[in-house]
């Protein structure tokens, strides 16, 4: 009887110290972003362009939502003056899965390195972790020339 | 005891013989005529005949309404295509449309971007590059440029 006992109450402490269901977690710089079924949260995706030293006066990108209960709620330029500016999007693709952006500018302070074009507001819902695809589908330089080997990359930023 | 009056394993080799005569009788008994008339050879072939080309008919029919809607189909994709000949921007686009300034094929922001070169360097502007159709060539026919190079068909609409 009293061993009994003592293996119930040893089952119960399991039970309650026992850690809770895992939360997908992502580490991304120096923040921590948790998802969770019914967690809402806004997040930021930067979006990239290294021209390769050329000089970058215009691009355009397509941004995938590859996985992930993912909105666009915003989008808004980048690091560089030469596309600090609101790019050109369609309010349209807000909703969906798939947006593409582009700007270009005509002056002659242009960025020639790696370079943050964009940003994207997303509203991610759900459990899953997002992942996003991007396609650079122009670069030029300014004389609007396609730069070749531009690469672009994404990054996710800060989320609330 | 005599051959015709052969009792069951007579010879020793473990199997029933009937009598010889018994054996004749009954195959005078059971023989047919094999022989087939022409006119029931001839009905035959005929009926045959009559069945293949009914198959041979019908496997027509069926190969040509398949390629009858085959060919519909390309009609009307074809058609569809025309009737939007960019629905959206990005690589791969059939650009038919004046937005495509460099002639590359595509609506993107390069073609944009052409255009603001040449409106901010003060060249000579062609009247088709009147994209908005508002009587003038400028800031606006850019960016109506630039809204139809980022313009994002259904193929993106959340599953």
């Amino acid at each position: 009887m009293k061993y009994r006992a003592v293996t119930v109450i040893g089952l119960l402490s399991l039970v309650a110290l026992a850690p809770a269901p895992p939360a997908t977690t992502s580490r991304e710089a120096d923040h921590v972003i948790t998802y969770s079924r019914n967690h809402v949260s806004f997040e930021t995706v930067d979006i990239y362009i290294d021209p390769q030293g050329h000089s970058l006066a215009a691009y355009q990108f397509e941004l995938k939502v590859a996985a992930g209960d993912v909105t666009t709620v915003g989008v808004e330029g980048g690091e560089h003056a030469a596309f600090r500016e609101a790019p050109y999007y369609d309010p349209a693709a807000m909703a969906r899965r798939r947006i593409i952006v582009a700007a270009f500018n005509t002056g002659s302070d242009l960025p020639a390195g790696r370079t943050r074009v964009a940003r994207v507001h997303v509203r991610v819902g759900g459990g899953e972790r997002p992942r996003y695809q991007a396609t650079l589908e122009a670069a030029a330089d300014a004389d609007g020339k396609p730069i070749a080997g531009a690469t672009v990359t994404v990054e996710q930023g800060a989320g609330t | 005891m005599s051959r015709g009056n052969a009792q069951p394993d007579e010879f020793g080799d473990g199997e029933v013989h009937a009598p010889v005569r018994l054996r004749e009788d009954l195959g005078r008994l059971f023989l047919a005529d094999a022989t087939v008339p022409p006119a029931v050879d001839e009905s035959i072939l005929t009926t045959a005949r009559a069945g293949l080309a009914r198959r041979w008919r019908h496997r027509l029919l069926v190969k040509w309404s398949a390629a009858v809607a085959a060919a519909a189909a390309v009609v009307l994709v074809s058609v569809r295509i025309g009737m939007h000949p960019v629905e959206r921007g990005g690589i791969g686009t059939v650009a038919t449309r004046v937005e495509d300034l460099n002639g590359d094929g595509r609506v993107d922001i390069l073609d944009a971007f052409v255009l603001a070169r040449r409106i901010k360097g003060g060249d000579a502007l062609q009247k088709n590059w009147d994209v908005n159709g508002d009587g003038f060539v400028d800031q606006h026919d850019v960016d109506a440029i630039a809204q139809a190079a980022v313009k994002v068909d259904d193929a993106g609409v959340v599953q």
